[in-house]
């Protein structure tokens, strides 16, 4: 029931529990607040937004957080209201406030003098500058505690700051005022963002000198080129220099908050290094030539190749990095000029495996579910994925849903970040998933705890995978997977009992040889409790690149068109055929790894890679390397001069994430602008540019711009049909399907039917299977790779980001106690890592995150590279390699224990 | 006139603190009833009767509390014994926390029943460790003879008190600031609402009450509500009040007498009047917190009521100031003391506390001036809104001096008076 209530004589309704000031500001009464920051609570103790409540006794009430309540009389300009706000107003007048106007602009209207600019610091001797990306100078602080809060329990979680002192003595800190970079702060700078007084700023803003600070300010609203989450970000320029990023609370994906990575990792754009020109080899060097003659050459040994040995010699990878106009334009060349198959992303190395199981299961590859629904889940099921690190803003939405009372189970073979927040922490063997999943059906089965009427309605195969379950029992799983009976009949019980379960898993599931399986078991799983089909619930696979999910939308894939449909299917193959205007091929292409393996149907002569690095992101990098080596004629575009493009016959510069115009799509299939900040370096022109240009010099024409090209995309793939950028730049981001124009997007899937043939959900019986190359006397660990926080895939972006690389310059192998114990490893020690393929050197890092028996290493490093030692073992049906799991040997090396300082310092748990 | 001992009956008993002291006349027979024979609804509507008020200060009715938090259906819920008591000139809570401890326990266990808490904690200031030593004695007592711990009394009921001890800092004893400080986070006020019998410890419905509102509880049951409500004198007063003198007075100490005595009685009757053959100049009846009254207040009855006169019950600890104190001196202590308790979370009090100070000190040295006292009273007005009732109430003691004794403010300003401080 809404309340009535009157502000400076106006009456006005408002929901019970509205804050005074939402009801004011709808009105369009202002009042002045300095704690406030929409979408927090705020801790309301500025007072600046002090009313009277005229009405009974009379009351003085802090608006921000005061609720309406029926027959309030609030006077906002009422003399004691307003003597509060000059008291509060005077107290900041000591306060340094230039870089506030709105302040001072309010102390002026208030009668309060400011203190005259220069005055000596009275406050704190020195702005702090301890870290690469913020400077803290409490000297301009108000102690707002905005950012304690959003450090704290209001956002991140992290409780890296917090409040000091007490009375006049306060102010703000770390635990026991130690350096930021030593505290536990992750560098988010959603601190940063809310602080109202600029008492925390971007270092890079703080360091600009006065001429460049009156330069005008240009904003640009676009999307984060690093992960899936695909924040909305707010780019500030001065000329073509970009100062920070700062990102919008209302933002629909990420409402404001950003990562480390999202807010300051944009200074590789500008690299030195940066490719400006196409570059044709020269014998061990290069020659920078025109894109005449670069673009010839490409074109005339392309048709070489293929008059020689048919379009099958060719192949393509399009780019998880790249737009979707530019992975729709390649895998149109590939097609309908090239006339092969033979195009595939890096989606085949992560989350190859979901895409079929979920194929093969409930008919479609993406999120079943949207991000906004953590909110609304009961349960949360975690599964190998570092969340914290790898998809930051999700893992905030998880904690904030742990936070508002929803459940979480981790099955996490380390103990990463959000364990701390699970009320379960499921720790098997690394590559035991199916066991894990299959005994977990088997408690529900015989606890009566699935949900018969969605299996009755909407399942079929259930009774074959019965039978599997029923020979898995939680004893028989514990032994093979290391979690004790007792924890997975609770996780069992927790799942039976939740009305709503959400299950987001990551790389940890599928990179394996029985990924595929891993994941089939975990949709059982869900088809079996009917967590699928339904609001608040899913099977949600976390992509890990900014726009894999848009990659393999767009067709950048062997068996594909766009949208997912058959390249063998003729009805489909012929509508394609009428827009481009060519004969296209029917028989599905080789995958990436196919190609690269070369263990498929051989016979590649020729290699053209946009935007991917698969000499330091694929297994195996010593045979990848011959690979690599024997093909006669490799192509890369790309924005730097990586490890692939250094072997390549032709480089091509292209535009980076700064410079681009289209789209990403992110994990949640919701497909955003991006837009370009400034001009391209040098020569650099867009992938699809470049595309189209070789294309006109192979005889076919490739017309129109971005736009362009996704209308064209969207007039074939019925999913995108109601899309456009013109759209998309109104309505901020759509996900897919959005058949119609005035299609509002989907955020979750297949309430009625799935998009299989029967329109059931198909159960498939999977039964566990051991990794390829167990540990064993000779390589007694298990190897397992993955991602860290400060990090990008290959490290060509962020490896050149001055303080990304400052606050973790090195890979670390992460290796536990005991075993550091055993092999005499102290912290930091140097270590020589080998497996059956190769060999690599780093330093140690002991902790509790790993179990015994198995280490761990990120693969961003050239120097160290990971992939040298992993197994090219591929899983039969999604042929994605097995990267978390290989036998390896850890020896320490000679040579000094170097001081820890800053590459231990983000090894800090 | 004989003292009226309710809650502080055992104070004077060999051995007061021991279980076989306070169960040989009859101790916990008033918990064991409840939770063996009533139901938590007539406990509270007993309660409710009787018309106790929270005397931690704010003399909100304790039924109605503990209705609260029981119609919120959000569990656990918990029971908080607020032993903080930090507020200058009051110790009446010590006597109970060192010498009666199961007084107030037994009344923390039924109104834990009445709401069906399962845990309660007490909270007791870091300065008294002798009384946390007590307290922790007296719960072992109860948990060894079945009064605490799983199935009490011989029923099914489980209930488990928890001892948390302050470290220093009178916020604390704000009953938002308890919470954080129990949580282990750091003691400021929380924003209000929701309320602590909607979200106290942990966030979940609290019932928090002072130590001397649990010890009224066993006697009430015992009693009934009638007879507390007949010990009190003056309009809306039920029971009795352990009311602190202390100052320039014959005979300081604790007195327990119907709530609503005049501070005449008090000081004349019980304390013996002003010492050392001195006359009364002014007198604060509720801790530092409360402003000055002068003697022609005298009849003034100490309890709530007293807010019409610009100062406040508080505690009852009231203090007595003889003719030779200096009155501005006396608020420039109560305005140290409050820039030393500042939380500094918010602005108006974590500044308006040093600019209180400083003014005084200026003041008291004979540099101040007329402006002054305008800017002592626009502080106040700032101060007003404060987020908690610690800066709500700081100025006051300072303005109203400022109110009652301006002439002796102005006798420094004009120089007519000795420089102090
Ligand atoms: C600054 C401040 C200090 C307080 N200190 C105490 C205290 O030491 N003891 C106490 O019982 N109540 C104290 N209170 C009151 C409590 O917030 C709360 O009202 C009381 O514990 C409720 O118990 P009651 O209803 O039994 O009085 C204080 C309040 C404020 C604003
Ligand atoms: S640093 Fe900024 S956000 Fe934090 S308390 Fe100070 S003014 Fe507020
Ligand atoms: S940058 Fe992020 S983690 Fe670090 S202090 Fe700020 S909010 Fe906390
Ligand atoms: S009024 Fe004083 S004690 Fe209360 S919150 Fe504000 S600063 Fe803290
Ligand atoms: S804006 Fe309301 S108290 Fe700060």
């Amino acid at each position: 029931m809404a309340v009535n209530l009157r502000i400076d004589g106006v009456t006005l309704t408002a929901e019970p529990g509205t804050m005074l000031l939402t009801v004011a500001r709808a009105a369009g009464v202002e009042i002045p607040t300095l704690c406030h920051y929409e979408g927090l609570d705020g801790s309301g103790n500025c007072r600046l937004c002090t009313v009277w409540r005229a009405d009974g006794e009379g009351a003085l009430l802090a608006a921000c957080r005061s609720p309406a309540e029926e027959g309030m009389e609030i006077a906002t300009q009422a003399e004691p209201a307003r003597a509060v706000r000059r008291g509060v107003l005077g107290d900041l007048a000591a306060v340094d406030l230039s870089r506030t106007p709105e302040l001072l602009d309010l102390l002026a209207e208030y009668g309060v003098e400011a203190e005259v600019e220069g005055a000596e610091r009275t406050r704190q001797a020195e702005p702090v500058v301890d870290n690469p990306f913020y400077v803290r100078d409490y000297e301009k602080c108000v102690l707002c505690w905005r950012c304690t809060d959003v450090c704290g329990e209001a956002v991140q979680q992290t409780f890296a700051i917090t409040p000091v002192g007490r009375g006049a003595e306060s102010t703000i800190g770390t635990y026991g005022g130690i350096g930021m970079a030593e505290s536990s702060c992750v560098f988010c700078g959603n601190c940063v963002q809310v602080c109202p007084t600029g008492a925390l700023e971007p270092r890079a803003l703080w360091e600009l000198g006065d001429a460049e600070l009156a330069a005008e300010e240009r904003v640009v609203e676009t999307t984060c080129g690093y992960c899936g989450v695909g924040c909305g970000l707010e780019v500030h320029l001065r000329g073509d220099t970009i100062t920070h990023v700062t990102s919008d609370p209302d933002g629909p994906v990420n409402q404001g908050w950003l990562c480390v990575k999202g807010r300051y990792g944009f200074e590789f754009a500008d690299a030195k290094d940066r490719l400006t020109a196409p570059l044709v080899r020269d014998g061990d060097g290069w020659k920078e030539v025109s894109w005449d003659a670069a673009l010839g050459l490409v074109a005339a040994r392309l048709g070489e190749i293929k008059a020689e040995s048919g379009p099958d010699a060719l192949g393509m990878f399009g780019s998880s990095k790249c737009l979707n106009e530019d992975n729709y334009q390649l895998q149109k060349f590939a097609r309908a000029v090239l006339g092969t198959n033979n195009v595939d992303n890096c989606a085949r190395l992560c989350h190859s495996s979901s895409v079929a199981a979920l194929g093969m299961s409930i008919g479609a590859g993406a999120f079943t579910n949207s991000l906004d629904e953590i909110a609304e889940n009961d349960l949360i099921w975690v599964t190998g994925s570092n969340t914290t690190e790898t998809h930051p803003i999700t893992a905030l939405k998880i904690k904030a849903a742990v936070r508002a009372g929803a459940k979480l189970i981790v099955a996490d073979p380390r103990r990463i970040e959000l364990t701390e927040f699970a009320d379960l922490h499921l720790q098997p063997r690394t590559g035991t998933d199916v066991p894990l999943y299959n005994a977990l059906l088997h408690c529900l089965i015989r606890d009566g705890a699935v949900d018969d009427d969605f299996i009755a309605r909407r399942v079929e195969g259930f009774e074959e995978v019965k039978t599997v379950a029923e020979r898995h029992p939680p004893e028989y799983a514990a032994g093979i997977t290391g979690i004790p009976a007792e924890q997975i009949e609770r996780a069992a019980r927790m799942l039976g009992a939740a009305p709503k379960t959400g299950f987001y898993w990551g790389l940890g599931l599928t990179e394996h040889t029985h990924g595929t399986e891993a994941c089939l078991a975990i949709v059982n799983l869900a088809l079996a409790t009917g967590n699928v089909g339904r609001r608040g619930t899913g099977l949600n696979p976390l992509r890990g690149q900014n726009n894999v999910q848009g990659t393999s939308d767009m067709g950048a894939l062997p068996n594909v068109f766009p949208g997912y449909r058959a390249v063998g299917d003729d009805a489909v193959r012929e509508l394609f055929e009428k827009a481009w205007g060519v004969g296209l091929p029917a028989e599905p292409g080789l995958t990436s790894t196919d190609m690269v393996v070369g263990s498929g149907r051989g016979g590649l002569r020729a290699l053209y890679v946009m935007g991917e690095n698969p000499l330091l992101s694929d297994p195996h990098l010593n045979h990848t390397r011959k690979v690599f080596e024997k093909l006669e004629f490799l192509v890369v575009q790309d924005i730097f001069m990586t490890e692939t493009a250094a072997v390549a016959d032709v480089v091509l510069p292209a535009t980076s994430w700064a410079e681009k115009d289209g789209t990403y799509t992110n994990t949640d299939r919701r497909v955003q602008r991006v837009r370009p900040l400034r001009s391209a370096p040098g020569l650099a022109r867009a992938d699809w540019e470049i595309l189209a240009d070789l294309a006109g010099r192979m005889g076919y024409r490739m017309e129109g711009d971005a736009a362009a090209i996704f209308a064209e995309m969207a007039g074939l793939t019925p999913d995108f049909a109601g899309m456009s950028h013109a759209r998309l730049d109104a309505a901020g981001g759509l996900r897919w399907p959005c058949p119609m124009p005035a299609h509002p997007g989907t955020e979750w899937l297949w309430g009625e039917r799935f998009p299989t043939e029967s329109g059931r959900g198909r159960m498939h019986p999977v039964d566990y299977r051991t990794e390829t190359e167990p540990p064993d006397t000779e390589y007694p660990l298990i190897f397992n790779t993955g991602r860290v926080l400060y990090h990008w895939h290959t490290g060509s972006m962020t490896r050149r980001v001055e303080g990304l690389e400052e606050l973790y310059p090195e890979a670390l192998l992460e290796i536990s106690p005991g075993d550091a114990e055993e092999l005499g490893i102290a912290r930091g020690a140097p270590v020589r890592v080998s497996s059956r393929r190769g060999a690599l050197e780093c330093r140690a890092w002991i902790t509790k995150r790993v179990s015994p028996g198995t280490v761990y290493m990120s693969w961003h490093f050239a120097e160290a590279a990971a992939n040298l030692l992993t197994i090219d073992a591929l899983d039969p049906v999604s042929r994605i390699p097995e990267y978390k799991i290989c036998a390896c040997r850890v020896e320490l090396l000679d040579g000094a224990v170097e001081p820890n300082g800053a590459s231990l310092r983000s090894a800090r748990a | 006139m004989p003292e009226v001992l309710v809650v502080n009956r055992n104070l004077q008993k060999e051995n007061s603190w021991l279980l076989d002291t306070y169960r040989r006349d009859g101790g916990y027979a008033q918990a064991e009833r409840a939770v063996r024979e009533s139901t938590p609804e007539e406990v509270i509507e007993t309660v409710t009767a009787a018309d106790l008020k929270g005397r931690g200060g704010a003399f909100f009715p304790t039924g109605m509390k503990w209705k609260f938090v029981r119609a919120d259906s959000n569990t656990p819920r918990y029971v908080v014994a607020n032993g903080d008591e930090s507020e200058p000139g009051t110790y009446c809570n010590r006597f109970l926390l060192e010498k009666d401890p199961h007084g107030f326990i037994e009344g923390m266990i039924i109104a834990a029943f009445a709401i069906d808490a399962h845990t309660g904690y007490i909270y007791i200031r870091g300065e008294y460790g002798f009384a946390a030593e007590r307290v922790r004695e007296a719960l072992h007592e109860c948990y060894v003879a079945g009064i605490l711990g799983e199935g009490i009394f011989g029923t099914d009921y489980k209930l488990d008190i928890i001892l948390r001890r302050g470290a220093g800092a009178y916020i604390c004893g704000e009953e938002t600031a308890l919470f954080n400080s129990l949580e282990g986070k750091r003691g400021n006020p929380r924003f209000k609402p929701p309320f602590p019998t909607n979200s106290g410890v942990w966030s979940k419905p609290t019932a928090i009450n002072n130590i001397e509102t649990f010890a009224c509880v066993a006697p009430i049951l015992e009693h009934g509500a009638e007879w507390f409500k007949g010990l009190a004198v003056g309009k809306g007063n039920a029971g009795t009040k352990v009311y602190c003198l202390s100052g320039n007075v014959q005979k300081t100490g604790l007195f327990e007498l119907p709530l609503g005595t005049t501070a005449r009685e008090l000081i004349f009757d019980y304390g013996g009047g002003v010492a050392d053959g001195r006359t009364l100049k002014a007198f604060k009846p509720g801790g530092a917190s409360a402003a000055v009254l002068t003697p022609d207040l005298l009849d003034v009855r100490l309890d709530p009521s007293i807010i019409q006169h610009e100062t406040i019950m508080g505690t009852g600890g009231c203090i007595v100031l003889d003719d030779t104190v200096s009155i501005v001196e006396s608020a420039y202590r109560d305005a140290l003391f409050f820039e030393e308790e500042s939380c500094g979370f918010c602005i108006p009090c974590r500044q308006g506390t040093p600019n209180l100070v400083q003014i005084l000190e200026r003041i008291l040295q004979g540099e101040g001036s007329m402006a002054d006292l305008d800017l002592l009273e626009s502080i106040g007005e700032s101060m007003a809104s404060s987020f908690c009732g610690l800066g709500q109430f700081a100025y006051r003691p300072v303005v109203g001096a400022l109110h009652r004794f301006r002439d002796e403010f102005e006798g420094y300003i004009r120089g007519e008076l000795p420089v102090s401080a």
